[in-house]
């Protein structure tokens, strides 16, 4: 068997150029681009990872409190007419972000000043035209908003979320997707991060012409390659889903998703629970 | 070639204490024409090291060393440098998948020749060439999203061979590809490294690393190499196999017998 059917590697011959020293000199010239892109996907990745373990707050609030209570507080923050009440919710804020950590806290610091700022420049106009408690109140209100979705989001796993959501009876189909698009976020983005690795290995010089075909993967700088790239997590995508809807269809998916959560009651939930009790009678007092 | 000493690394996370060791005091030397094994259980750091050794990412502790110069996040932020580097050392993923991003296979495999600036016909010669030898002929304008996984092995192979590395590192090679196919690949190996070039092959495959490489090195569960031996040697040690979850009592080989294979003793 073995004689009368050789492999058919063996019939193959390897070509001379691979079997020498490759004499090759890159040409001087900086592409930041795949760098730049591939540090986002992995600051991207590494915050959804971190969504896999508690130990961002120093101590945890159960997601139904957090998220009943984040609902509550940004409603009656944008109906409060008194910047007292504002200041008493900011000063909360305060507080609880003592117990949130570094990197955390960070973050969401960045994304409250950022819309602060854009807030008050939005309203600047009516500041140069005398109405100046607007100024002051809005972007308050803006930044304490902001700032109690960034603890709950930091504070609590995206799963644990989803998971509470059934608690306030939203439909399930719902929470169905959610938590796919979750799980789908952290793959696609692990996909495309190993792209633009296989990318960078493979972009060790600088052509001097666009030769690929329709100017795709041979341009001069690999950033035309990206549109190649998003094609193919598209494709993978879809390939991922119609994967995923036979394997449901083999489990006998009938369109129900139980999804299993619990009321749980704590020390830290009962003191979360008072001061956001005692939040919103200051609301009823102040107005 | 390649050296290393005392290479440690650390998956990060939002803080410290989310952080993951992957290596742990690594020093490892590997020389030119050499064809290494890397062997361990799932989550021990071969891919990492293969990571780290084509400069994707880099160590907190310890240094790496390519024919005599630092690899450094510094050093490889030098374009010229880097490219040369990325052009000596050539990476295979474990997921061929994420290694093809262009249109069809001609031009997947043109990449890299076309970054070298070759010229036109030198890279159809060169993409030709490869093609033959990978068995790929008659692919030229298939999409390499619609191969299947073997023909996908073989594009991704091509692709990085097109450039003609002085070392190829393949991670876990062998996944999804039916046995042929694995033969096929063990052969090409074989004959690269008879060429001269630096195989490095992370797998678990144990009958693989017997037909491919001369030296095995041993990843432990604490993500450090626990043995560093002649192949035939370091399989051989039942014990020590056994030991870091590569074989049981089910599947291991009888050294000694006059031929060396891997076997499931449930059937």
């Amino acid at each position: 068997m073995h004689e009368a059917d050789p492999h058919p590697f063996e019939r193959r011959s390897v070509p001379a150029w691979l079997l020498s020293r490759e004499d090759y000199t890159p040409a001087a010239g900086r592409e930041r681009f795949l760098d730049k892109t591939i540090f986002s996907l992995l600051r991207l990745s590494a915050l959804i990872r971190s969504q896999d373990t508690y130990g961002v707050a120093r101590f945890h609030v159960d997601e139904i409190y957090g998220l009943l209570f984040t609902i509550a507080l940004i409603v009656f923050l944008s109906l409060s007419r008194t910047f007292t009440f504002v200041l008493i919710v900011l000063s909360c804020i305060l507080v609880r972000l003592c117990f949130i950590r570094i990197g955390a806290l960070k973050n969401i610091l960045a994304v409250c000043l950022a819309a602060t700022i854009f807030s008050a420049l939005v309203l600047l106009p009516a500041a140069l035209y005398g109405n100046t408690y607007s100024i002051i109140m809005i972007p308050s209100k803006v930044f304490a908003s902001v700032a109690l979705v960034g603890i709950f989001s930091h504070t609590s796993r995206w799963n644990d979320i989803t998971g509470t959501l059934r608690l306030i009876h939203v439909p399930n189909i719902f929470i169905f997707i959610l938590d796919i698009t979750i799980k789908y976020l952290t793959m696609l983005s692990d996909f495309a991060l190993s792209m633009f690795y296989a990318m960078k290995l493979r972009s060790v010089g600088r052509p001097g012409r666009k030769t690929g075909k329709g100017g795709g993967t041979g341009a001069r700088i690999p950033r035309a390659a990206v549109s190649n790239v998003a094609g193919n997590i598209f494709l993978h995508s879809r390939e991922l889903s119609e994967e995923m809807y036979c394997a449901m269809e083999c489990r006998g998916f009938s369109g129900a998703y139980p999804r299993t959560a619990f009321w749980k009651f704590s020390a830290a939930d009962a003191v979360y629970v008072l001061v956001n009790l005692a939040l919103i009678a200051a609301f009823f007092y102040l107005g | 070639m390649i050296d290393l000493n005392g290479i440690s690394y650390y998956y990060q996370g939002t803080d410290e204490s989310l952080s993951r060791q992957a290596l742990d005091d690594i020093n490892l030397t590997i020389n030119s024409g050499e064809s290494v094994s890397l062997l361990g259980a799932n989550g021990s750091g071969k891919s990492t090291l293969l990571k780290l050794l084509s400069g994707l990412i880099f160590a907190e502790e310890g240094s790496y060393a390519f024919d005599g110069e630092a690899i450094t996040k510094k050093g490889l932020s030098v374009p010229a440098f880097s490219k040369r580097f990325h052009q000596r050392v050539g990476f295979v993923f474990q997921n061929s998948d994420t290694q093809l991003f262009c249109a069809d296979v001609y031009d997947e495999i043109a990449f890299g020749p076309r970054q070298m600036n070759l010229g036109e016909e030198a890279v159809k010669e060169r993409v030709s060439g490869i093609m033959e030898t990978m068995e790929l002929d008659g692919f030229e304008h298939r999409q390499p999203y619609h191969l299947s996984g073997g023909e996908k092995r073989k594009v991704a192979i091509a692709c990085v061979l097109a450039m003609n590395p002085e070392v190829l590192m393949l991670d876990e090679p062998l996944n999804g590809l039916d046995p042929r196919t694995q033969r096929w690949l063990a052969e090409l190996l074989v004959r690269l490294n008879e060429a001269g070039k630096t195989i490095i092959v992370s797998t678990h495959d144990l009958v693989f690393v017997h037909e491919i490489s001369k030296r095995a090195v041993l990843f432990g569960e604490d993500h450090r190499i626990v043995a560093d031996r002649v192949t035939d040697e370091l399989l051989g040690d039942m014990a020590l196999l056994k030991e870091v979850n590569l074989v049981d009592k089910y599947y291991h080989h009888h050294p000694g017998e006059g031929h060396n294979h891997f076997h499931d003793h449930r059937y």
